[in-house]
């Protein structure tokens, strides 16, 4: 599939995937690339970025003996990953309609 | 390549950015290179996956916008007046200029200083970081001139309503409230035009590998007689005049306002030209370039002498291009309403002009593979060469097609070495093509 598609919809993955639980950049970078194929520094200016919009927040965890950095989803974040799922299911009507004139 | 050694290189590269921000991203792939050494990947296969360096850099660069946090370089209290400072360039390769509504002049010269008026609604700042420096000149002439010119309005008001039930019972007086504006304002333009208030000059030794980047949003900028790698230039509105500079690579937007370009003395040839104009017209003299590429939106093109090494694109929603010589391999120009008259074309490869309303005129072409396409308008093409060098496709659908010096009666016509190409449309209008 186009990969450019589906790049659009990173940001509202990465949400999806710290919703439940905070997760450091090793976890979040291979779910995120299991599910599309992206390039190491592209998911660092989408952490970025949502960073800025107050969506996630940051801390760091010491683990074996070097410090981790976690992602943590926010209650402003929580409310985009609500839009993006509104908008999601819109698109899976959408999407539903063209898969049933394939058929 | 090792992880010590991948982390090394990376925060060499990552000099531009500011330390904290290089840091996180240091963490970041600290990380990644963890987990991957985790999953029971050896230490080169991990960094083969993060991908290069380069390509890393090259990405970060393009999506984070960071803001050069250090100490003001000048000192905070300076007398008020004339101001003549110098900079020291040692090591530096970027210079960023912001300004608000400044007039900017740069000066190619012997020394590295910055000249400016200061005053009690001027704020200039230079702040230096790594090999970046950043000058911010924001006057704050704008809430000035507002309380100023909003005071005169009130103060004529005044007068004028004080007139109206004294002295003058007519509505002429509207007139006499609007005096102390006017005499105010041309006070203040003659003061400024004196004190040049509202003028930032940076002069600079002309050096190659300076990355000269201005952004300004109102006032004038002008380049003279300099030298830069690279030259970047945003502009709100405002002019731009550039004369006697070169620059490896140009880019160029300007929202309002004219761009003038004029080599006259510098004879180098620039690599890339980018130039995006939204309403405003272009005008370039004497330029030497390898490949160009300039978008108006509403406004015409006034070309000298072009020469292209490579490719020309012009594209004009609604306005004329006008040149007097372009000399280029491919030539590519997209006008939706307005005409294009060109004097002299010499283009080696090929040119392929699309007009959708107006007229298309070349004086003198010179050119193997020419195609133009004109919803409507008139097409006058005067071509070097005879009518058999070429192989003409001209196509009308409501007008006249005529070719002048066309032998009818050649018997050999169709057996002749055609090299040249001509290929036209035309939906409404009439195709006149001669041949000198």
């Amino acid at each position: 599939m186009d990969s450019q598609l589906k790049k659009g919809f990173l940001e509202a993955l990465v949400l999806a995937l710290i919703k439940d639980e905070p997760a450091y950049g090793y976890k979040l970078f291979d779910e995120v690339s299991n599910k599309i194929h992206i390039a190491s520094s592209t998911l660092y200016p989408i952490l970025k970025r949502l960073e800025g919009q107050n969506a996630l927040i940051t801390y760091q965890e010491e683990y074996l003996g070097r410090l981790r950095k976690y992602y943590k989803i926010t209650d402003e974040g929580k409310k985009k990953y609500q839009e993006y799922r509104i908008m999601c299911q819109e698109l899976k009507e959408l999407i539903d309609v063209i898969l049933e004139e394939n058929k | 390549m090792r992880k010590e050694q991948f982390i090394e290189e990376l925060t060499k590269r990552l000099t531009f950015l500011p330390q904290d921000e290089c840091k996180e991203i240091i963490l970041y792939y600290e990380d990644l290179i963890y987990g991957y050494l985790e999953d029971g990947l050896s230490e080169e296969a991990a960094i083969l996956k993060l991908g290069s360096i380069e390509e890393i850099i090259a990405k970060l660069s393009g999506e984070l916008h960071f803001e050069v946090k250090s100490e003001n370089i000048l000192p905070n209290k300076q007398k008020i007046g004339k101001q003549h400072h110098q900079i020291d360039l040692k090591g530096i390769n970027d210079i960023i200029v912001q300004s608000k509504v400044s007039r900017i002049i740069v000066n190619g010269s012997e020394e590295n200083s910055l000249e400016y008026f200061n005053s009690l609604f001027l704020k200039i700042a230079i702040f230096k970081e790594n090999d970046t420096l950043l000058i911010k000149h924001n006057q704050k002439f704008f809430i000035f001139y507002s309380c100023l010119y909003g005071l005169c309005l009130i103060l004529g008001a005044a007068l004028a309503l004080s007139l109206y039930f004294t002295i003058l019972n007519s509505l002429w007086v509207i007139l006499i409230g609007f005096a102390p504006l006017i005499i105010v304002n041309t006070l203040m333009r003659i003061l400024n035009i004196i004190f040049k208030f509202n003028q930032l000059n940076i002069n600079l030794i002309k050096n190659e590998h300076l990355n000269f980047k201005l952004q300004g949003s109102a006032g004038d900028i002008k380049i003279n007689n300099m030298i830069f790698n690279n030259l970047e230039i945003y502009i709100t509105s405002g002019n731009l005049i550039i004369n006697d500079t070169y620059a490896e690579n140009n880019f160029f937007k300007a929202t309002s306002g004219n761009i003038k370009i004029n080599n006259e003395i510098l004879k180098k040839r620039s690599n890339k030209t980018e130039l995006f104009v939204k309403s405003g017209n272009i005008t370039i003299n004497n330029f030497l370039c390898t490949t160009m590429n300039l978008k108006c939106s509403s406004g015409n093109y006034c070309l000298g002498s072009i020469d292209c090494l490579d490719a020309l694109s012009l594209s004009v929603t609604s306005g004329n291009i006008t040149a007097q010589s372009i000399i280029v391999n491919n030539l590519s120009a997209v006008v939706r309403s307005g005409n294009i008259m060109i004097a002299y074309l010499k283009a080696k490869q090929n040119s392929n002009i699309k007009v959708t309303s107006g007229n298309y005129k070349i004086k003198e072409l010179d050119c193997p593979d020419t195609v133009f396409i004109v919803k409507s308008g008139m097409v006058n093409i005067t071509a070097k060469g005879k009518r058999e060098d070429y192989l003409m496709d001209l196509r009308s659908t409501s007008g006249v097609v005529k070719v002048m010096g066309e032998d009818k009666d050649n018997p050999f016509k169709e057996y002749l070495d055609t090299s040249k190409k001509m290929k036209g449309y035309v939906t409404s209008g009439c195709i006149f093509i001669k041949f000198i």
